[in-house]
């Protein structure tokens, strides 16, 4: 016989689940969570390579590299970091909480003090999947013009930081970093906005100081 | 851009839950889709054709619904319906704005036999 059964399941119930599962994890340790977010070439793997680079020496620091089916990212960062692991997504376009959860229980990097994932070169969807952080990072180059707020402004208005980066090249390209930040303010009036560029330093330790109270205020959360 | 995503939760949703109740087959399925949760219609049909072929889910009829979004605006408590880009509240002119509804993908309901 045939019947009607009314699920009103949502599909991303499980994803939210571990996410919440992951976010809870981290919370007891006191481990901060970051996920980096930003189109392909934005900059994300230099950014960290630099950001290892100024304090591997001062944190225990882990990174989750998402990428579709190189290990190129992550050979990059061993240098500056011991702990890094790869997710190869094979084609997929974004991260998922489940495998974060299961890398932070089985990798044992709830023994770092601060845990980056790369998140999928992608605008799009990252920005649709919690995978438990604590902060959203996204990044928007200078290069990639001065109209992607507008034309993709979720994973701006659910970010927390954005970082606006490349600003070395801003003399050789039409982007508007005045506009720009207007725009961002008005979709997410909390964001916190820093132009940075690896080259040439700018904004590179306003990044890096507000990165450590970050950490620095997730320890603390567990201690109280 | 992540259809593909998706369908996968969906037909392991929809598997086990016709399984448990001894259904042999599934005719029908109604999806929402929120008009700003990234999934494409056309995209989810096509994974939808595509993925179900040996499931429980083969030749089902799929009927998928784009549901509206909603915005609710942390500044004067207003519910209104959001406009992309910027998401501002039309009565405050607010930026702080959280948006309520309309980037979920769900399962209504499914016919079995
Ligand atoms: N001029 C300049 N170039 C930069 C800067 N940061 C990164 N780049 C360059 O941008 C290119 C892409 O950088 P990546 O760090 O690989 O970008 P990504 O976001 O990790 O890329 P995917 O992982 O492929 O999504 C590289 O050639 C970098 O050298 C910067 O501050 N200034
Ligand atoms: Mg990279
Ligand atoms: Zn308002």
């Amino acid at each position: 016989m045939a019947m009607r059964i009314y699920l009103s399941k949502d599909l991303r119930e499980a994803s939210r689940l571990c996410a919440d599962d992951n976010r809870k994890t981290l919370a007891e340790q006191g481990v901060l969570m970051i996920n980096l977010m930003g189109s392909p070439g934005s900059g994300k793997t230099t950014l960290l390579e630099h950001t290892m680079r100024k304090l591997s020496g001062l944190y225990r620091i882990a990174v989750i590299e998402g990428d579709l089916y190189t290990a190129k990212d992550a050979e990059r960062l061993s240098p500056w970091c011991k702990q890094v692991t790869q997710i190869n997504t094979e084609g997929g376009c974004h991260l998922e909480a489940g495998s974060i959860g299961y890398l932070l229980k089985e990798e044992a990097l709830l023994d770092s003090e601060l845990v980056v994932i790369e998140n999928v070169g992608n605008l799009i969807c990252p920005a649709e999947f919690d995978l438990g952080e604590d902060i959203r990072v996204t990044q928007l180059s200078v290069t990639e013009g001065d109209d992607k707020p507008a034309k993709y402004p979720l994973v701006f208005k659910d970010a927390d930081c954005v970082l606006i980066t490349k600003l070395d090249l801003l003399p050789y390209c039409n982007f508007n970093l005045e506009r720009v930040i207007q725009e961002l303010q008005i979709i997410n009036q909390e964001l916190v906005i820093i132009p940075v560029s690896v080259y040439n330093g700018e904004g590179f330790d306003t990044w890096i100081n507000w990165l450590v109270k970050q950490i620095e205020a997730k320890k603390k959360s567990v201690l109280s | 851009m992540h259809e593909l995503a998706l369908v996968s939760s969906l037909i392991e949703a929809v598997t086990e839950d016709a399984e448990r109740r001894g259904l042999k087959k599934v005719t029908y399925l109604s999806l929402s889709v929120g008009e700003l949760s990234g999934a494409g219609v056309d995209s989810l049909d096509f994974a939808l054709r595509h993925l179900t072929s040996g499931t429980i889910l083969e030749g089902a009829d799929f009927n998928v619904k784009v549901a509206s979004s909603l915005c609710e605006c942390k500044k004067c408590q207003q519910i209104f319906k959001p406009l992309p880009p910027f998401f501002l509240c039309p009565f405050c002119r607010s930026g702080q704005t959280v948006i309520t509804a309309g980037r979920q993908v769900y399962i209504e309901f499914y016919e079995g036999e």
